[in-house]
C-alpha cells in the first residue's frame, strides 16, 4: 500500500488534497506573485507536508513519523506548490509584458520576435526594478475583499444557520422597571420571557398577555395570602444566547418564577440558567421533550409545563394522516430548530410506526423567504400531504408560494401555526391548512370569565395566552398553599396537587409534564381557525 | 423524460428569479465600488428600506381604494427609489464622505455601523412583526403541462427578469455613454485628476450611491411582489448574497454583478431541487471560495496589474 494512503483514501483525498492542496496552491500563487523563485515553492510543499502528516497522526491515527509517508505527501504538495506558481507566473509575465512576451500554453511563455530585437527580452525579475515591486508589496486589494468575504461568509453562516437568523440584537426588555428595582417589600417578583421582537414576536405577545391578565386578576383579588406579584418582562428574541441573558438578568432582579419561554431552543438553556439560581420555570410553550427530559436526567426539579409534548404531538399528527391519507406520498420537512426538527423526527417516527415511509425529508432554513425551489421539488415528488416541523411564518411562505406553484398537497404543522398572523401571510392560500394544538381551551366553562375580561378589552385570547394565564395560576396557587416562594417547596407541591386553572384541571407528573394532555387536528379556514369536527 | 425536463425548466425559473433580485442588489454593490473602492456595508440595509417603502406605498395606495395596479405600482415605484435614493445619498454624505481620505477601513466600519443604525431604525419605527401585503400581481404563463406536473412562469416572475434585463443594460449604456457614465469612469480611475479636469467629484459618487440605492429599491419592491412578507432583517442575509454575486461575477463589473447574481440563485435552486435545501447556501459559499481561490479577481473582473 503507498505510505501516502495508510489512513485510507478519504483522509488522502479530504486531508492531503483537498486542505493541504489548497493551501499549497495558494502559497504558490503568492510565491509567484511576490516574484519569488519557484524552489521556495517547492520547499513551502515540504513544509506544509509536515503539518499535513501531523494531522493524519492526530485525527486518523497515522504514523507520525514515516519517511515514506513525509516523502509522499511533500512530493505530492511540492509538485502542487510549483504548478500554482508556473502558471501565475506565465500568465503575469504575459499580462504585465505583453510588449516582451506571449503565452505558449497556460505553463510557458515566450519572447515576441519584435520584442527580442529591439533588446527587451531581459527577464524582469532580474531587473532592479522588480525588485522594487517586490519591497512596494502592494497590499492587493483583491486578497482584502477574498479575506473579508470569507469573515462575511463564516459571520453569515453563524447567523444564518444559528438557531435564530433574524434575531434582533435587541437588548433584553425591562418595561416599567426602573433600573434599581427593588421590589417593594413583601411584593413576589415574577418574570415573563419570550419573543417579544423577531419573526416569532406574535407569540411573545400571547404570553405577555396572558401573564399581565393573570397578574392583574390575582392582585385584584388581593394578591397572595396580601403579597402583590409584580411582573418583569424579558424578550430573548427566541435566540438562546439572548434567552440565557435575559435570565440571568431574572436572577439578578430577585425573579422566583418565570412564566417562558416561547421557543424550546430558548427554554432549554434558559432552564440551566433558572436550575442554578433556584427559580421555577412552567413554559406555556415549549413542546420538546427535551426540556423535561433533560432536567429530569440532571435532577432538576424547577422545570414545569403546561402545554404537552412533541412525542404526544407528532404522533397526533401522524395518526390523521394514516387515518386519512392512506396510501398518499408524504414530505417531511423541518426548519433546523430544535422544536421544528424535534417535531418533525416525532411525526416522522410515528408514520413510519404506522407503515408509512416519507417520501422526503428536507430541511430549510429560518428565516428564509424564498422556497420556490423546494416546492418545486416537492411537486416533482407529487407529494399529496406536506408535514411541517416550524414556526409560522415559514409555514406560511411555504403554504402560499406552493398554491402559487400550483401545488394542491394537503399542508400540515404544529401548535406555533396558532396565531392570527399565520393568516396575514398566506391570504386565501391558508385555506385548509391543517395543524395539532391541545382542545381550544377559550370553549372551557372554566376560561368563560377570564376571555370575557379579554374580549372586553379587544383581544382574542388564541393560542398560548390562556396556558400563560394558568402557568402563572398555577404558581399562585403553590405560593398560597406552601406559604413559601422557595423553589423545593413550590416544586414538590406542584408535582403532588392538582390545579384548578383557565385550562382545566393540571397535575404534573415526576417530570414537569402536564398529566393526560392530548392533541387535536385544527383546520384555517377564511381567517380564522377552529377544531376539525372529524377526527 | 418529459417530467424530468419539466423539473429541470421550473429549477430554472426559480433559480433566475431569485438571481435576478441578487443581481439587482448586486449592481448597487459594484457600481459604488467601481468609483471609490470600497464596500457599501450598508446597502442590504437599504434595499430593507425600498422594501418597507413598498409595502407602505401599497398599503396606502389599497387604502386609498386605488383601483388599476400597474400605475398605483408605478407610482409605489417611483416613490421608493426617490426616498431610498435619498437614504443612499445620506449615507454617502454621512458615512463615506468625510472619511473618504482617512484610512481605508475607516469608511468601511463606519458603514456597518451605518447598516445597524437602520435595521434598528426600522425596527424601532415599523415594529419589529413581519409586514406582509395580499399578492397584487396574480396569474402565470403555462410553458408545459404534463399529467401531475405544470411548469408555469408567473407575471411577477417575468417582471422580475425584465426589469433586471432592461435596468442591466441601461446602467451598461449609460457607463460607456453618457457624460455621468464618463465622469463616473474618470473618477474610477483617478479622483484628483478627473477632479483637475473639471469634473465635480463630489456629485459623481453621490449619484452614484444615489443610483445604486434606487437600483436597490427596485429590488426590494419586486421582492415585496413576489414574496409578500418582509421584515426588518431581509436586508442581513440578502445583502450578503448579492455581495457574494458581485465578488462572484468580478467587483467593479457591471455584466459580472448579473452574472454572478444569477449563477448564486441557479446554484440555490438546482441544489435544493436535485440534493438538500438545507445545504443550498453551503453550496454557493463553496462555489465562491473556490472561484476566489482559482480567479481571485471574479470571473469577468479585470486583475489588478501592478505595473513595474
Amino acid at each position: 500500500m503507498l505510505p501516502v494512503l495508510e489512513t485510507g483514501l478519504g483522509s488522502f483525498i479530504g486531508l492531503t488534497l483537498c486542505l493541504f492542496g489548497l493551501g499549497a496552491y495558494l502559497a504558490g500563487q503568492g510565491l509567484a506573485h511576490g516574484w519569488r523563485p519557484a524552489w521556495q515553492a517547492a520547499v513551502t510543499g515540504f513544509g506544509l507536508a509536515l503539518f499535513d502528516r501531523f494531522l493524519q497522526w492526530g485525527l486518523f491515527d497515522g504514523v507520525l513519523l514515516s519517511v515514506g509517508g513525509y516523502l509522499a505527501a511533500g512530493a505530492i504538495l511540492a509538485s502542487i506548490a510549483l504548478f500554482a506558481h508556473r502558471l501565475t507566473l506565465s500568465a503575469k509575465m504575459v499580462r504585465q509584458y505583453p510588449w516582451a512576451y506571449e503565452a505558449a500554453g497556460p505553463l510557458a511563455w515566450r519572447e515576441k520576435r519584435a520584442a527580442a530585437t529591439l533588446g527587451l527580452d531581459r527577464r524582469p525579475e532580474e531587473t532592479s526594478l522588480a525588485r522594487i515591486s517586490q519591497s512596494q508589496g502592494g497590499v492587493k486589494m483583491n486578497k482584502i475583499i477574498a479575506a473579508l468575504v470569507v469573515v462575511v461568509a463564516l459571520v453569515g453562516a453563524y447567523f444564518y444557520f444559528g438557531q435564530k437568523p433574524a434575531a434582533p440584537p435587541a437588548p433584553a426588555t425591562t418595561e416599567a422597571a426602573p433600573p434599581p428595582a427593588a421590589p417593594a417589600a413583601g411584593d413576589i417578583v415574577i418574570a415573563m420571557g419570550g419573543p417579544l421582537t423577531g419573526e416569532y414576536a406574535a407569540f411573545g405577545e400571547q404570553m405577555k398577555r396572558g401573564a399581565e391578565q393573570a397578574v392583574a386578576d390575582i392582585n385584584a383579588a388581593g394578591g397572595i395570602g396580601g403579597r402583590m406579584l409584580k411582573i418583569e418582562v424579558g424578550d430573548d428574541a427566541c435566540d438562546p444566547k439572548q434567552a440565557v441573558s435575559v435570565a440571568n438578568d431574572f436572577a439578578n432582579k430577585g425573579v422566583v418564577f418565570v412564566a417562558g419561554h416561547f421557543c424550546s431552543s430558548s427554554s432549554i438553556p434558559a432552564s440551566a440558567v433558572y436550575a442554578e439560581h433556584n427559580i421555577l420555570e412552567i413554559t406555556p410553550a415549549s413542546t420538546n421533550p427535551k426540556l423535561t427530559e433533560d432536567a429530569a436526567a440532571k435532577g432538576w426539579t424547577n422545570v414545569f409545563r403546561t402545554c404537552g409534548r412533541d412525542d404526544l404531538q407528532g404522533p397526533t399528527a401522524a395518526r390523521y394522516i394514516a387515518k386519512y391519507f392512506a396510501g398518499k406520498k408524504v414530505a417531511v420537512l423541518n426548519d433546523k430548530s430544535t422544536y421544528g426538527a424535534g417535531l418533525a423526527e416525532e411525526t416522522r417516527k410515528a408514520l413510519v410506526g404506522l407503515g408509512i415511509t416519507p417520501v422526503l425529508d428536507e430541511a430549510y432554513t429560518q428565516g428564509d423567504k424564498d422556497f420556490s425551489a423546494l416546492v418545486a421539488k416537492l411537486k416533482g415528488e407529487a407529494v399529496d400531504v406536506v408535514y411541517i416541523g416550524g414556526y409560522h411564518t415559514e409555514a406560511g411562505l411555504i403554504n402560499r408560494q406552493a398554491r402559487d406553484a400550483g401545488l394542491a398537497a394537503v399542508l400540515i404543522s404544529g401548535d406555533a401555526l396558532n396565531t392570527a398572523e399565520f393568516w396575514s401571510i398566506t391570504g386565501a392560500a391558508g385555506e385548509g391548512f391543517l395543524f395539532t394544538f391541545a382542545p381550544d381551551p377559550r370553549n372551557l366553562p372554566t376560561a368563560k370569565d377570564v376571555v370575557a375580561k379579554f374580549s372586553a378589552a379587544g383581544y382574542d385570547p388564541e393560542g398560548y395566552t390562556l396556558y400563560t394565564y394558568a402557568a402563572v395560576q398555577v404558581f399562585a396557587a403553590a405560593v398560597a398553599a406552601t406559604g413559601s416562594t422557595e423553589e423545593a417547596k413550590l416544586a414538590a407541591y406542584l408535582r403532588a396537587n392538582a390545579f384548578d386553572t383557565v385550562v382545566g384541571n393540571l397535575a404534573f407528573d415526576a417530570k414537569g409534564d402536564v398529566k393526560g394532555t392530548g392533541y387535536v387536528m385544527y383546520e384555517w379556514s377564511n381567517g380564522a381557525y377552529k377544531e376539525k369536527a372529524d377526527q | 423524460m418529459a417530467l424530468e425536463v419539466a423539473k429541470f425548466l421550473d429549477q430554472l425559473i426559480n433559480g433566475i428569479s431569485l438571481g435576478a433580485i441578487y443581481a439587482l442588489i448586486a449592481i448597487g454593490y459594484t457600481m459604488v465600488y467601481g468609483i471609490i473602492g470600497m464596500i457599501n456595508f450598508a446597502h442590504g440595509d437599504i434595499y430593507m428600506i425600498g422594501a418597507f417603502l413598498s409595502v407602505i406605498g401599497i398599503l396606502v395606495l389599497g387604502l386609498a381604494g386605488a383601483s388599476w395596479a400597474p400605475l398605483g405600482l408605478l407610482m409605489v415605484l417611483v416613490m421608493a427609489m426617490a426616498i431610498t435614493g435619498v437614504y443612499g445619498w445620506a449615507v454617502e454624505r454621512l458615512a463615506y464622505r468625510p472619511l473618504r481620505n482617512s484610512f481605508r477601513l475607516a469608511p468601511l466600519i463606519s458603514a456597518i455601523g451605518m447598516s445597524i443604525f437602520l435595521q434598528n431604525f426600522v425596527q424601532i419605527a415599523q415594529g419589529a412583526r413581519n409586514k406582509a401585503i395580499p399578492p397584487i400581481i396574480q396569474g402565470k404563463l403555462t410553458l408545459m403541462d404534463l399529467p401531475g406536473y405544470s411548469v408555469s412562469l408567473s407575471y411577477v416572475q417575468i417582471l422580475i427578469l425584465v426589469t433586471t434585463v432592461a435596468l442591466m443594460a441601461g446602467f451598461t449604456y449609460m457607463i460607456a455613454r453618457t457624460p455621468l457614465g464618463r465622469a463616473q469612469r474618470a473618477c474610477e480611475q483617478d479622483r484628483t485628476m478627473a477632479a483637475l479636469l473639471g469634473i465635480n467629484v463630489d456629485r459623481t459618487i453621490a449619484t452614484t450611491f444615489v443610483i445604486g440605492a434606487a437600483l436597490a429599491a427596485v429590488a426590494g419592491m419586486l421582492i415585496t411582489l413576489r414574496i409578500g412578507v418582509i421584515d426588518f432583517y431581509i436586508g442581513f442575509v440578502a445583502g450578503v448574497k448579492a455581495f457574494t454575486a458581485a465578488v462572484l461575477g468580478g467587483i467593479g463589473s457591471l455584466p459580472g454583478a448579473v452574472l454572478g447574481g444569477l449563477l448564486i440563485g441557479l446554484i440555490e435552486a438546482f441544489f435544493s431541487g436535485y440534493f438538500s435545501t438545507a445545504y443550498k447556501d453551503v453550496a454557493a459559499f463553496v462555489v465562491l471560495v473556490l472561484v476566489l481561490i482559482f480567479r481571485p479577481s471574479g470571473l469577468l473582473g479585470r486583475p489588478e496589474i501592478e505595473k513595474v
